[in-house]
Formats: C-alpha cells, sequence, structure tokens
C-alpha cells in the first residue's frame, strides 16, 4: 500500500498504482490493522464495534466485518496470513458434515454449469452457505477456477471477495512457480538434459490455456533414466538442495535402490520444491519410454516461456491415471481430464489403449461434468463403466476430502493395490518385484545407508522398516481400544 | 555526402513545465517545427535528451513529436510535480487558473480553444502543479482535426489562444465531462476529498513515484477549497464556470 489517506471518516488508498475509495466500515478496519502489524479477526470486529455500535439482527458483527476484510485483500489492501486471519480454515473446521457435503454438491453443480458452457449464470442454492462453498473450492483445489468465472456465477458477497482473494495468491505463487520452471529448464537444457514438464503450471497452460489456473503446488519434470545423477547436480547448482528423506546421487547401494525402484526425487528451492522424475508413475510400463515420450513431446507457453511437456495424449492418460491413484477425492483432478479428453486434438495422439484405471477416470469425470460433443467411442464406453457403487464411494470421498494428501495408514497397503493394478503378463512379474522392494525398503530408510553393499545396508533398512510397521499397527490398536 | 543522422540536428529548444527540450530534426522539418512550436520556444539549455521529429511527411512528424515531448518532460519531473491530464487556463490578469481534468479525447483541446480567447492558455496535455500550487506552462501545439485523418499541430498563437507572463497559480480544480445531451447551465457538483482523490488519480502520471501522493493531491484540492466535476454540453458553457471560480475571493 503507497498511501492512505483519510477525512471525513472515509478513505482512499493506493496499491499498486490503483487508486480505491474505502467505504467507512473499511476505513476503520484498515485503521485497526497499523502497517506492519498482524491482527485478529477478533480484534478488528471489536474495533468496529466500538465505532458504529453493533449491526442489526440477523448480522454478525464477525460475518459483516469478515465480507469487509476479504473485499480488501481482494484489493490487495490487506494481506489475509497464516492462522492469525485464517478464515476459511477456521470456519471450514466449524462446518458440519452435512454443510461440508452441500458445499461440494454445490460446487460440483457449479464446475458442471462452467463445464457445460451453457448461457445463464448459476446460482448458488439457498441452503448452501457461503462458507461451505468456498471450503469446498479451496479443499477441491479449485478456488482459481471458480474466481475466474465469478460472472458466470452468482454467489455472496462474501463468497466472492473471498475466493477473489485466494486466487490473487494462489495465482502470484504459480507465477513464481513459473519462474522457477523456466529456470530448471533452462538450466537443464544447458546441460543438454532433454526435460519435460508436466502437472502444475505445465498442465494448466496445457489443459487450460492459463498457467496460473491451477494455483501452485510443486514443479514436477521428467528425464531420462541415464541423467538423474547429471540432473540431480545441475539442480544443485541453480539452486535446489536434496530434500530429506531421499538418497543422493553417488556409488551408494541406497542411490542404485532408489534409481531401481523409485520414480523420483525431490529437492528443495527457496521458493519452490522441484520433483525430479525418471519414470512416471504409477506404475513402470504404464507409459512409453522417455524416448518416446520425447519424440511425441508438445511446447505450452507458461507465463510466455516455452517449455515442453507431454503430449495431450500422455498428458490424458497421466492425469487419468494419478486421479486414479489419489481415488478421485479430488474434483481438480477430475477436472483436468475433463478438459483434456473434451479437446479433439487428444485423440489424434492416441497410440495406445487407456488403462482400465484411467478409463474410469475418464468416465467418472464426464459423468460428472457431462459428455463433451464429438466425444470418441472410447470416452462412452468409459463413462458406462462407471460403477453406480463406485460412484457413490467416490462422492462420500470427496464429501469429506481436505486439500492436503493423506498417507493410508496401513502398512503396505499401497503395495497391494498397486500389486492389483497390475496386468497378468511377464513384464508384470518384473513390476512386481520392483514393488515389492520398494515397499519393503522405501527410500526414507535409505537416506542415510551410505555403503555401496547390499549385503551391509539392506539388513539395517529391513530392520528398520519392521519397527516402523510393528509401532504403525500398534498405533491402530491404541486407537482401535480407545474408541 | 553527409548520413541521414547528420542531416538531423537540434533545430529548438521547447520548454515544457520547466523542463527543456531539445528537437532534433532534419532541414525539411525545421520550418514547419518551429511554426507549431513557436510559443513554447526557450533560449535556456536543455534539460533532457533531444527527441527526434522524423521521416518526410510533414503532418506526421509533427503528430508524432507531440507526445515525444510530452513523454520526456513527464520523465524528467517524475515524481516532483504533481502532473494530470489536464487542460489549464488562467485569468489574464491575475494568474489565477482553472485545471480542468479529463481522460484523453474528451474534451480537453476542445475546451481549450475555445476557452483559449478569454483566459490564457497554459496547457491542453499535462497540467503540472508544483507543491505550493502554481500550474507551469506548457504551450504546446494544438492537434486540430482539418479532415484528414491526421491531425495538423497548430501554435497556440496561430489560433487566437491568449498568454500571460503571470505565474499560473491554482484556483480551481475541475473534472468535466462533456454530454451532449446535457440541456442547460453546466451542471456543478463539489466533491469529497476523498471522491475527488479517487477521480483525479487516474487522470495523473507517475504519481505512486511520488512520497503519499494522495496526501498531495489532498493538499492541492484542499488549496483551491474543494475540486468539483462538472458536466456539460458545449465548451463555451464553461466560461461562465470559470469565470466564477476564478474571481478573486472578497
Amino acid at each position: 500500500m503507497t498511501d492512505h489517506y483519510v477525512e471525513d471518516e472515509r478513505s482512499v488508498v493506493m496499491v499498486d498504482e490503483s487508486v480505491l475509495g474505502l467505504s467507512p466500515i473499511a476505513t476503520t478496519i484498515l485503521e485497526a490493522v497499523p502497517d506492519g502489524s498482524t491482527v485478529t479477526l477478533q480484534a478488528v470486529t471489536e474495533h468496529v464495534v466500538r465505532t458504529f455500535g453493533p449491526p442489526d439482527d440477523p448480522n454478525s458483527a464477525e460475518d459483516l466485518t469478515r465480507q469487509q476484510v476479504w473485499d480488501l485483500a481482494a484489493h490487495k489492501v490487506l494481506l489475509v496470513v497464516g492462522d492469525e486471519l485464517s478464515f476459511s480454515e477456521r470456519r471450514a473446521g466449524e462446518l458440519a458434515g452435512e454443510e461440508r457435503s452441500e458445499g461440494v454438491t454445490a460446487l460440483r453443480s457449479a464446475l458442471r454449469h462452467l463445464r457445460a458452457g451453457t448461457a445463464g449464470t448459476w446460482v448458488l442454492p439457498e441452503r448452501v452457505g457461503p462458507t461451505s462453498l468456498v471450503a469446498a473450492a479451496r479443499a477441491h483445489h479449485v478456488v482459481p477456477s471458480i474466481a475466474a468465472n465469478l460472472d458466470r456465477l452468482a454467489l455472496p458477497r462474501q463468497a466472492s471477495s473471498e475466493l477473489e482473494a485466494m486466487a490473487g495468491r494462489q495465482r502470484a505463487g504459480a507465477k513464481q512457480l513459473a519462474a522457477d520452471l523456466v529456470v530448471v529448464s533452462d538450466a537443464l537444457a544447458a546441460e543438454r538434459i532433454p526435460v519435460l514438464a508436466f502437472k502444475g503450471v505445465t498442465l494448466a497452460a496445457q489443459a487450460y490455456g492459463d498457467f496460473a489456473i491451477r494455483g501452485a503446488g510443486d514443479l514436477d519434470v521428467l528425464v531420462p533414466p541415464q541423467d538423474v545423477d547429471r540432473a540431480h547436480g545441475v539442480l544443485n547448482e541453480a539452486g535446489w538442495t536434496p530434500a530429506p528423506g531421499f538418497p543422493i546421487p553417488g556409488h551408494s547401494w541406497a542411490w542404485r535402490h532408489h534409481l531401481q525402484t523409485g520414480n523420483e526425487l525431490t529437492l528443495i528451492g527457496p521458493r519452490s520444491n522441484v520433483d525430479l522424475h525418471w519414470h512416471l508413475v504409477p506404475m513402470r510400463g504404464a507409459f512409453p519410454d522417455f524416448d518416446a515420450l520425447w519424440r511425441r513431446r508438445t511446447i505450452v507457453s507458461v507465463d510466455g516461456h516455452p517449455i515442453p511437456t507431454l503430449s495431450p495424449y500422455d498428458a490424458l492418460a497421466h492425469s487419468s491415471g494419478h486421479a486414479a491413484r489419489d481415488r478421485w477425492r479430488w474434483l481438480r483432478s477430475l477436472l483436468d481430464v475433463h478438459v483434456l479428453a473434451s479437446d479433439p486434438n487428444t485423440w489424434h495422439g492416441a497410440d495406445r489403449p487407456l488403462r482400465p484405471e484411467q478409463l474410469l477416470s475418464i468416465g467418472l469425470a464426464v459423468t460428472e461434468f457431462g459428455m463433451p460433443s464429438a466425444a470418441p467411442p472410447i470416452v462412452h464406453l468409459a463413462m458406462q463403466r462407471v460403477d453406480p457403487g463406485l460412484r457413490r464411494r467416490v462422492l462420500h470421498e470427496q464429501d469429506g476430502t481436505t486439500p492436503q494428501h493423506q498417507p493410508l495408514s496401513v502398512p503396505g497397503i499401497n503395495f497391494v493395490r498397486r500389486l492389483r493394478e497390475l496386468d497378468p503378463t511377464p513384464s508384470s512379474i518384473a513390476e512386481a518385484r520392483r514393488l515389492l522392494s520398494e515397499s519393503l525398503l522405501p527410500s526414507r530408510f535409505t537416506t542415510h545407508e551410505l555403503s555401496p553393499h547390499a549385503i551391509v545396508a539392506v539388513p539395517r533398512v529391513l530392520g528398520n522398516r519392521a519397527a516402523e510397521v510393528v509401532s504403525r499397527l500398534s498405533d491402530r490398536q491404541d486407537s482401535g481400544r480407545d474408541r | 555526402m553527409p548520413s541521414t543522422e547528420e542531416q538531423a540536428d537540434v533545430v529548438a529548444h521547447v520548454s515544457a513545465f520547466g523542463v527543456v527540450v531539445p528537437i532534433r530534426t532534419s532541414h525539411a522539418l525545421r520550418g514547419p517545427v518551429l511554426e507549431a512550436w513557436r510559443d513554447a520556444l526557450t533560449d535556456d539549455e536543455p534539460t533532457t535528451d533531444a527527441v527526434q521529429a522524423a521521416g518526410t511527411d510533414v503532418e506526421n512528424a509533427l503528430h508524432h513529436l507531440s507526445p515525444a515531448v510530452t513523454t520526456a518532460a513527464i520523465d524528467a519531473r517524475a515524481g516532483q510535480l504533481v502532473m494530470l491530464h489536464a487542460a489549464a487556463l488562467a485569468d489574464t490578469e491575475t494568474g489565477r487558473t482553472a485545471v480542468l481534468v479529463a481522460a484523453s479525447g474528451t474534451g480537453k483541446t476542445t475546451a481549450s480553444l475555445t476557452l483559449g480567447k478569454t483566459f490564457a492558455y497554459l496547457t491542453d496535455e499535462t497540467a503540472a502543479i508544483t507543491r505550493d500550487g502554481v500550474v507551469l506552462q506548457y504551450r504546446k501545439p494544438l492537434s486540430i482535426i482539418d479532415g484528414s485523418h491526421v491531425k495538423k499541430q497548430i501554435a497556440p498563437s496561430a489560433l487566437g489562444l491568449r498568454s500571460t507572463d503571470l505565474d499560473g497559480r491554482l484556483a480551481a480544480l475541475l473534472m468535466i465531462e462533456r454530454d451532449p445531451g446535457h440541456e442547460g447551465e453546466p451542471q456543478v457538483e463539489k466533491l469529497d476529498t476523498v471522491d475527488a482523490i479517487a477521480a483525479i488519480a487516474p487522470q495523473s502520471s507517475y504519481l505512486p513515484s511520488m512520497d503519499k501522493p494522495l496526501h498531495r493531491l489532498a493538499e492541492l484540492v484542499h488549496l483551491v477549497g474543494g475540486a468539483r466535476r462538472v458536466r456539460y454540453a458545449e465548451s463555451a458553457d464553461l466560461a461562465a464556470v470559470l469565470t466564477r471560480l476564478l474571481a478573486v475571493p472578497s
């Protein structure tokens, strides 16, 4: 905020190059938050009530103040930070289960309206509170998508302001991410390491034409397996350091094991994390090798910079597999699949059948958001394969989902699930061995094993893994008794 | 044979709200430049780099020269002066000045053409105001459409517009809005300071580069006893408004 001028209880502020007139209440709120300070909503509300008196019923002073605060945040006059003013987190936590469920149902309906492209404005049902919808949008990672289409949605002002403010922050994060992606891409290209960016801002640019529409997260890049060591070094030089829980390149058994059984590792930077992949998850053999993916690559513009990425069909295959791995709990994943599947260009590059779980994702996406016009027969088939029982379970899981990924608490359950997904083919035997090795000897236990010899490192790792399994099983027993 | 660059010489120094901008041009354009800018010429030494009037088409060259001079002057005074997209006209006897703020293409030049026959023409483009309310002159040529697609640049004195040697002293700050459908006398509405600032700010240059820019605008608003929004049909209707507002307070 460059300047703030107050006269006769009203004021005007300059933010960046914009000048905004403020009402008496907004002026009072701003005066309650001195420059550089952090103030709770309660303190701000008390100040407003002292100045203007309590509001008329049925409005609550806190709700009215919150609405004004979100308006100010949407215009970048105030910054909503951490726990001090984390309205959405706290209020979302106060929502009853039914309120949360209604919010998610309303969100699905809103997204369906937006995807259908029909004329007219979607109206939030009266029984759904603005907090419920905002909480749902946040939980399902679609805040920027909703905020970008407020002109097609009739929402209470509180919800619109809150979504706009949150979207503004997420888009700013995406812009930083995009800048870091350019650094990563250029650094690897300078060392002649071919790299394909995917997910995140890259997928947003590819599917939606707007690199910031999916918000911010990590940077995911894929390099050839034989270049992982070099790529790791290049990223270190560029400012990203190895994250805990992953071995570092070298001659250790741990590093060899991770390359053979794993798919990715994480490097931490000052503003972003890079997930460096050498195979596309969820499993080996589900995708062509890097050379084939590279030959089919496409170039997308991420904040004006050309970035190589997967072909549209490969992106659809990856996104739908990823959505399945996450049990379709986030609407954004299904939205990604729907957008990609709706583009006729995606299907021009279809060179292999989609796997069953990928087809399920497509089927669930079109069930949710509508059948695209001119969809190829495979999309219709995918929709027919959606079992009503599965859909009910998916909806139930979506109702209760949170923004963060929650790892399954039963040791080995991921191994079992992924084993079930294997086709009964000879190559699956090798994949099953890899999965077993990864499950028994996860990388988080191998990080400190520097020995180049398996015979030295493996027994120690197995011991630590066994201890963890016992501990987690014991915790589950204890929590069951406590209930 | 001399190169094209060597043929372009500095042919004039023009004064724009205290900035002296040298104009470089070819021999062929020298005469037209001097004629169009004759009311802004100065012997003072330049305070910016030269701007170029280039090309062989006179009207086109002069058409592009005006914004180039304006930009050079605004850049030079960024952070120092309040610079508004505005016409400025002064009482020839007292120097009391009305600044007429309006967006591009909405009537500043037309108002200057009409009112400049009665009041002293200080500028039709950028009103630059010091902290203590002095409105600095910028007697640039006015852009007049004579039927061709390119505007002609005509010196104010060639249009019969009046001048003054007095310092312009800010006495009225008007947001002008031309409405051809408006009937009767101009509608003059006094604005609250906050509303005036919000209305004026979008029509300013380099405001964020000033220290406490909104406070600076507030000072100017208070200096003139409040800014006003004026809705009118024809520029000539504004004469009476200016006469009233620029009258010396009794």
